[in-house]
């Protein structure tokens, strides 16, 4: 089967990347501090996005892929349950004050949302050796 | 520091590791079952 860059680019990294830019976007519209051009949650959204996109795309593999589906299969759920967690810590932050420091939360945010993209990449970077043979 | 503020700093760290490793692991494994044409027709003389 063949796999399509274009594809995986237009429906999940600009699909996931959705409530960043349209915030973004709202942000520079508004031109005052009501909105802020970033937040932890949609991040997190950005991550999970791109995580169950890494379930979906090793679904469709050949059993010689059975050691490498299992691995990206493992770590797409464990990397759904640090975003999980970090978004209930994330919600929890923003209802009680002093509790969770928002700076931190961003900080978790951007670094789960990196790991998810670099997870992405290693799939993507499978996939398209695959589809070269 | 809060406890909350910890928990968040403790699933970064977590997520990172499990992130790094993770895909240093995939990538061993994908370079293992589909070696690069170069590996591929190296022969010994």
């Amino acid at each position: 089967m063949k796999f399509s860059k274009s594809k995986w680019f237009a429906y999940t990294l600009l699909v996931g990347l959705i409530p960043v830019l349209i915030r973004l976007l709202v942000w520079f519209v508004a031109a005052s501090d009501l909105v802020e051009p970033i937040t932890a949650i949609d991040l997190i959204t950005f991550g999970l996005v791109l995580n169950a996109s890494v379930i979906n795309e090793v679904e469709h593999l050949p059993a010689k892929d059975h050691e490498w589906k299992s691995a990206q299969n493992g770590l797409a759920i464990a990397s759904i349950t640090f975003h999980g967690a970090l978004y209930a810590m994330a919600v929890f932050g923003d209802k009680v004050d002093g509790v969770v420091n928002g700076d931190a939360t961003l900080g978790a945010a951007i670094l789960l949302a990196s790991m998810s993209m670099l997870i992405a990449l290693v799939n993507f970077h499978h996939l398209v050796k695959r589809s070269s043979k | 520091m809060t406890i909350g503020t910890a928990i968040v700093y403790l699933i970064g760290a977590l997520g990172a590791i499990v992130g790094i490793g993770g895909s240093i692991w995939s990538w061993r494994i994908t370079n293992r079952l589909y070696p690069s044409e170069k590996k591929k027709t190296r022969t010994k003389k």
